[in-house]
């Protein structure tokens, strides 16, 4: 299994999102997607989950370039809340259930138990630190080959934090790929082994996350820093 | 667990397990978790909590029995070396920082049995 | 499909559902009027059924536009467009759900319509009168075959026009979600879009048939009512297409 971004460039109108970003990612590992907000994170990922056309290049997924078919294997978290307001928790699952073959509903529901989520909760009611374990769940349900986390720790407290990192891990294997993308570098420095930079929309480097303190005595957050130098995370 | 900015991330578990057999948290011969237990229990990353029993065994502070899991070595002497190990460690720093403070050694033991206990849970 | 097709039917229920409630009460008004005697009831009550078909079909229309919009338009378009179906599928289930509830929702008020006759015809004519009432439909039924044909098939036209009005708007829909995504004038530019192409295909239609109308014949009203049905069939493919190589969501 294999994911190559080769020369990706998406331009809106008026403004270049992404450009010649290319990298391989390899399965066995967490990948930190870093970046300040508006630096292209989000939509390198879109595109790789298809939600998004490359304006040019392509993210090649074995070695085809991803379309519909891929997104069977290849599993995309937004941000933001995208289910249907109607919904209940329950009828997340089954919508998953519906519609992807690697969904386990088994799963889902040993993930709910963890972190005490009912499923005749209300979509509309939830909080946002329940909306964002929700989303980890439902998607964690799966067993994918690539699953995309766009900013899964934005806006939740921190026991939240810490049962969606655990969720991650106890889905993270040696046969699949994670890319948590993120701009609080520190809360996934332990969680993630390599970490991917993006600057103004173009790829600023790879780096072996225990690599950097063993060769260099520097840690990821010190390194962002490095990168980015004067931006500040918030 | 919170981490050091600079130490590398598997050294400083693997610090914290040796600690943990030293003081009978963890007994001679217990078996250890699983390398992805032990990813969610440190919130580390998998290949880091492979990295960590690797670097235990070499250290022989863990063993491996093949299918079966890792488990902490029942060489007592070895944990008691370890001890030792780390204490020199911790006396090293110890020094190091009271050298820059400009203490003596003389004056360091005074301190040290001037001072209160410790009580540790 | 069939999966995408349910969560369409379920996206739809609740606008569905209301419509229902209003035209029962209506009924019910119209049942009081009618065996209470109260003509004024009556006669409000008829009207409102009788509108109520019409806009019945139209919300429908409307409403499913909105929904492709909402579809299109805001972080909901994740739930259709992350899972493993093309456009083709997500936009074809769309079509289906929307055609198949305008014609049950006809054939629904058509039924009605026909119940309430009888209701009418059995209270005011007695139940002599009735049954001489059908005896002169029988006897004039060569005729009458022509004339309810005709209607059925000005009805079909009306049908499948309306049809190719919604295939348009979600063309225009998905075209102003293609390539004009983020802006403000989002909604006037498919508005725009919209409202040319069914000026100009109106054009062409109307200078060669001169306009769907009872008074044709029946064969022509059916020409029509393809015509409309193809152009809806090419206007989803265009759809499809556009929405399959250009849409980012």
């Amino acid at each position: 299994m294999k994911l190559e971004s080769i020369n990706v460039t998406k331009k809106f109108p008026g403004k270049v999102a992404i450009e010649n970003i290319s990298m391989t990612l390899e399965p066995g590992h967490i990948y930190a997607l870093l970046g300040p907000n508006g630096s292209g994170k989000t939509t390198w990922m879109k595109t790789v989950a298809g939600l998004i056309k490359a304006t040019s290049g392509e993210v090649r997924y074995n070695d085809v370039t991803v379309n519909t078919d891929s997104r069977k294997k290849i599993a995309y978290m937004s941000t933001e809340p995208y289910f249907y307001d109607w919904m209940t928790v329950g009828d997340v699952g089954k919508y998953y259930q519906d519609f992807f073959e690697d969904f386990s509903m088994e799963k889902y529901d040993e993930l709910l138990a963890g972190m005490s989520l009912d499923k005749k909760l209300k979509i509309k009611t939830l909080s946002s630190g329940m909306m964002a374990k929700l989303k980890i769940a439902v998607t964690m349900g799966r067993n994918a080959d690539v699953y995309m986390l766009d900013e899964p720790l934005n806006g939740i407290d921190l026991i939240a934090r810490d049962e969606v990192m655990r969720m991650v891990l106890t889905s993270a294997s040696e046969d699949n790929i994670m890319i948590i993308s993120s701009h609080l570098v520190e809360e996934l420095e332990a969680l993630v082994d390599r970490a991917i930079f993006i600057q103004d929309g173009h790829f600023a480097g790879m780096y072996d996350v225990e690599q950097l303190r063993v060769m260099d005595s520097i840690s990821l957050a010190d390194k962002y820093r490095a990168v980015y130098g004067g931006v500040r995370e918030a | 667990m919170k981490y050091d900015t600079n130490a590398p991330i598997y050294l400083q578990v693997v610090d914290a397990i040796k600690l943990d057999i030293i003081n009978g948290k963890i007994s001679p011969g217990e078996k250890l978790p699983s390398g992805r237990d032990l990813a969610v229990l440190y919130t580390i990353n998998p290949n880091t909590s492979a990295r960590v029993y690797t670097e235990l065994e070499a250290q022989g502070i863990c063993y491996t029995k093949r299918g079966m899991g890792t488990y902490a070595t029942e060489d007592l002497e070895r944990i008691k070396e370890c001890r030792d190990e780390m204490a020199n460690e911790t006396l090293n720093k110890f020094l190091v920082s009271l050298k820059q403070l400009g203490i003596s050694k003389e004056e360091a033991i005074d301190m040290i049995n001037q001072a209160n206990d410790i009580c540790i849970l | 499909m069939l999966k995408l097709f349910k969560y369409e039917l379920r996206k739809t229920r609740d606008i569905k559902v209301i419509m229902l409630c209003i035209t029962a009460i209506l009924e019910v008004f119209f049942l009081i009027g009618l065996y209470g005697e109260n003509e004024r009831v009556f006669s409000i009550s008829c009207f409102f059924l009788f509108i109520m078909a019409f806009v019945a079909t139209v919300i429908i229309g409307v409403h499913s536009m909105k929904l492709l919009k909402n579809d299109l338009n805001t972080k909901q378009a994740y739930m259709l467009f992350m899972t493993p179906n093309n456009s083709y599928k997500i936009l074809g289930a769309k079509v289906i759900e929307n055609g198949v509830s305008i014609f049950l929702a006809g054939a629904f008020f058509f039924l009605l319509g026909v119940l309430d006759m009888t209701l009418i015809l059995g209270k005011y004519g007695g139940l002599s009168d009735l049954i001489e009432f059908v005896n002169e439909l029988l006897a004039y039924r060569d005729m009458d075959m022509i004339s309810v044909g005709l209607m059925a098939s000005y009805a079909f036209v009306q049908i499948a026009h309306w049809l190719y009005i919604i295939a348009v708007a979600f063309f225009a829909i998905v075209l102003s979600a293609t390539f004009f995504n983020g802006k403000k004038w989002n909604s006037f530019a498919s508005l725009g879009i919209f409202i040319a192409i069914v000026v100009v295909v109106n054009v062409i239609i109307n200078a060669i048939f001169g306009g769907a109308s009872v008074t044709i014949s029946s064969t022509q009203n059916l020409i029509m009512a393809a015509i409309f049905l193809v152009l809806s069939v090419i206007m989803y493919f265009i759809t499809a297409w556009i929405m399959d190589n250009s849409l980012s969501v």
